[in-house]
């Protein structure tokens, strides 16, 4: 019913972390602001994310670049990208297990996106709001499965992730959804709802895991 | 003082507010009487000034960024022009130091460094779009101000928080100690590096163990360890 | 000391658009226009009709290997498809793929849930398949695919998948016999002419073999959303794709011997077969004799997408098109047949400031629209 995780496991990045939830598992890092590697890349105006996402065998392929789009969506709008002009934030994600089969992606990309945030706390990186990702499905019964196994997720009718930003504690604004298979309007909304609550369920549980980082870093005073 | 991560609003109550490292004003609070830390941490609000109070988010960092007025530690790699070329931390950009930024600088008299020469410098200038600047004379006095090149000691990293820690608090404990054990002399860059010397090699090289070490000792464990690292040293 | 006043420094609106396209934008929509003269909630023209390229649309024998195709056109933009296939084995070595195999943590997970039977055939996901599409977006040199079009390709290959539009069933091969008859002349048996079925349980095959369908996407002058457009010539091209039979000579399943290749058994399968578990067999198209490829015709859809700007009202935005438009970053994208039933919805929104957060009423309102464009549009394909 929740996840694992361990903050600031790697030396040489500026943060870094891992994230496990039902037999998903990833390891990311950020290293920024860095000067800018290539420059046809500098932005004048906003940080360059140097997204890469790694599976977890086999080479990367278009499925993959999807999911870095997918994430760039969240991330642009989460980081102050102003703040990092003409700079560049690298992103590395490494999948250490899938969960799912190929023809996923949404418990990865929950994975990948949860774990993304706490290395981006883990490294400084300046936030203009914290946020979550879910996933879940729908069955065949219409019933909605949140965080489902890869069993249910081949068996779902549609499936469906949502990430929020989260404000006090409590989930925010809808920031990113992808929904795929097919559903009804009020099955999309009911799932919208569901995945804000889950959210929300988190909430002390993250905000535990990163106190205790915190804690940790200052164990002298 | 707080635990808060971004999305937390924090509502102020005096009307001016200086905003600290990690603070921001939260997006859409048109007005500015909310604030939002931009990254996970311990807030602290501290009187600026008798009008204003100063709101900043502590939390520790790997990576430096360069502050107008912090002091730091860099290394010398290369000049050009009147510039010499100083690394503040790995992977980040280069900064400069203008030969004629050390006291008593003139065309005649420049001062002689060499590649791979500590510095110990102020932050003079951080613009947008434009390399940060370096200086070695004191903003008030206009004198050397203790800054200058660093000779002899020891440099090592230490995290960045620790390093304020030490810079700002210097009755802490662990110095405390140590000057009940030995002699030294220790310059603090808020660049995460502390560079250290002492009368011979084996103290320093005890202090520098001991300081490292110590951001990852508590508080009560602190005395403890400092002695068995000096036993170690007396024994040999 | 001088008086220094701050003039306001004004541009034409022309060179605003270039400056400022987000500025702009916002003054359209305050005096209720669009740069584009659109309605807000109004979409461009498209259409839609067969390219008539491939083998079968043309008059007289026909060499090129394109089985359906499509042209879809809207304002100055338009996209080009074509559909090919290729002849691939069968599931067993499919479904389980190696990935699978290597990735012991979701086959055991599997196997616990499952009480170690875990039967792919009931998933949903395996009754379906896809198109392994290529979008190529022309800007005037050749170069790597860019992110957008991998994304393009990517977006369409998942939202036909789980739509579940086109049945594994559906790209399966029922392979014929060639033979010679009584008098001597050469015959293809099939296997649906039931009296000969006999001789075809004997000679054929004992694995099955089933079409994989590639499309080549070729977009010009683009405008606009182009997922939208490219959604619709795929469908389109699918709708009118047509897959030529198959069948083996007899002579190549007599020689069943001379086709065995050592290879290691694979002990996973549960068929029992080994050792001739890699026969060849030399596949051939039949160049006149075709079906048509079968699509689930309650799952035809449409792809809408909408813009979402905040002036002092947030307005939706369909079909966003220019520069301005295109720079939105708000955006929902909903993929509909013309009734209640969903394919794909994306949105994408902002992290709430000046309570710009998107709202339940405007996924509503943009789900409410693409369902009518929908119910208009899948007419024309």
């Amino acid at each position: 019913m929740s996840f694992q995780t361990e903050i600031g496991l790697l030396d040489q990045v500026d943060g870094s972390s891992t994230f496990e939830f039902a037999t998903t598992k990833v390891i990311t890092s950020v290293a920024g602001p860095l000067e800018i590697t290539r420059m046809k890349n500098e932005k004048p105006t906003e940080a360059f994310l140097d997204i890469s996402i790694k599976p977890a065998t086999d080479v990367s392929s278009t499925r993959e670049s999807f999911l870095v789009t997918k994430l760039a969506k969240v991330l642009q709008k989460t980081i102050d990208m102003d703040k990092y002009a003409r700079r560049e934030i690298q992103i590395m994600v490494q999948l250490l297990s899938p969960g799912e089969s190929e023809e996923y992606t949404v418990k990865e990309l929950t994975a990948i996106v949860n774990s993304v945030y706490l290395s981006l706390l883990n490294g400084g990186i300046s936030l203009r709001t914290s946020f979550w990702a879910t996933c879940c499905v729908i069955d065949g019964n219409g019933e909605i499965l949140m965080r489902p196994t890869n069993k249910q997720l081949r068996q779902s009718v549609s499936h469906h992730i949502a990430v929020f930003s989260i404000k006090d504690g409590k989930s925010d604004a809808l920031i990113f959804s992808d929904s795929k298979g097919s559903f009804s309007e009020n099955e999309l909304l009911k799932v919208l709802d569901r995945c804000c609550d889950d959210i929300d369920s988190f909430n002390s549980k993250v905000k535990k895991v990163v106190l205790d980082r915190v804690k940790r870093d200052y164990i002298w005073s | 003082m707080s635990f808060v991560l971004p999305g937390n609003q924090i509502q102020v109550k005096s009307a001016n507010v200086v905003l600290g490292p990690n603070v921001d004003i939260a997006p859409g609070s048109i007005n500015e009487t909310v604030l939002t830390p931009t990254t996970a941490g311990m807030l602290k609000v501290k009187k600026a000034n008798p009008q204003s109070s100063l709101y900043y988010v502590e939390s520790n960092t790997k990576r430096y960024v360069p502050q107008i007025n912090d002091f730091v530690i860099g290394v010398l790699f290369g000049a050009f022009g009147e510039y010499f070329r100083i690394s503040l931390n790995s992977f980040s950009p280069p900064v400069l130091l203008n030969q004629y930024s050390f006291p008593n600088a003139s065309k005649k008299n420049r001062p002689r460094l060499s590649n791979g020469d500590l510095v110990y410098a102020r932050v003079s200038a951080v613009e947008r779009n434009v390399d940060v600047e370096l200086s070695c004379i004191d903003a008030t006095t206009g004198k050397e101000g203790g800054f200058g090149v660093l000779s002899d000691g020891l440099v090592f990293d230490v995290k960045l928080a620790f390093a304020r820690y030490l810079l700002f608090n210097s009755d802490a404990e662990i110095f405390t100690q140590l000057v009940k054990r030995c002699k030294f002399e220790i310059a603090i860059g808020v660049n995460g590096r502390i560079w250290i010397k002492t009368d011979d090699i084996k103290t320093t090289i005890a202090c520098v163990n001991v300081i490292r070490n110590s951001q990852n000792w508590t508080k009560e464990e602190l005395p403890a360890k400092i002695e068995d690292t000096f036993k170690v040293l007396k024994t040999n | 000391m001088t008086d220094t006043h701050l003039r306001s420094i004004k541009f034409a609106p022309s060179k605003l658009a270039l400056i400022a396209p987000d500025v702009t934008l916002k003054r359209y929509i305050e005096i209720g226009l669009r740069p584009s003269l659109r309605k807000f909630h109004e979409f461009r023209p498209v259409i839609v009709s067969p390219a008539g390229f491939s083998r079968y649309e043309k008059e007289g024998k026909s060499s090129n290997a394109i089985l359906g195709s499509s042209v879809v056109k809207s304002g100055s933009t338009d996209v080009i498809c074509s559909i090919s296939a290729g002849v691939v084995e069968d599931s067993q070595e499919l479904t389980n793929d190696y990935r699978l195999r290597l990735d012991k943590d979701i086959i055991e997970a599997d196997e616990d849930e499952n009480n170690s039977s875990s039967k792919d055939e009931d998933h949903r996901v395996n009754q379906y398949s896809s198109v392994y599409s290529v979008v190529e977006v022309s800007r005037g040199r050749n170069g790597p695919p860019t992110s957008e079009e991998i994304e393009l390709s990517q977006a369409l290959y998942e939202t036909i998948l789980h739509s579940g539009m086109i049945t594994k069933e559906s790209l399966n091969i029922k392979l014929g016999l060639k033979s010679r008859d009584s008098e001597g002349k050469p015959v293809i048996i099939r296997r649906y002419d039931s009296d000969d079925s006999d001789i075809l349980n004997e000679f054929a095959p004992k694995k099955n073999f089933s079409y994989v369908l590639y499309a080549k996407i070729q977009v010009y002058s683009k405008t606009g959303p182009l997922f939208d457009l490219c959604y619709a010539a795929l469908i389109k091209a699918l709708r009118n794709t047509k897959l030529p039979e198959m069948y083996i000579n007899e002579k190549e399943t007599d020689a069943k011997v001379s086709a065995l290749r050592a290879r290691k058994t694979n002990k996973n399968d549960s068929n029992g077969r080994n050792g001739s578990d890699l026969q060849e067999f030399d596949l051939l198209c039949d160049p006149v004799s075709f079906h048509d490829l079968k699509i689930d015709e309650g799952k035809l859809s449409w792809s809408s997408t909408f813009g979402i700007t905040h002036g002092s009202d947030s307005v939706l935005l369909a079909d966003p098109e220019g520069e301005a438009e295109e720079n939105i970053f708000e955006g929902i994208e909903v993929v509909s047949s013309g009734n209640d039933t969903l394919f794909s919805a994306v949105i994408t929104g902002n992290i709430g400031e000046d309570d710009h957060a998107i709202s339940k009423d405007q996924i509503k309102e943009a789900i409410l629209l693409s369902k009518r464009r929908s119910a208009n549009m899948i007419k024309e394909l």
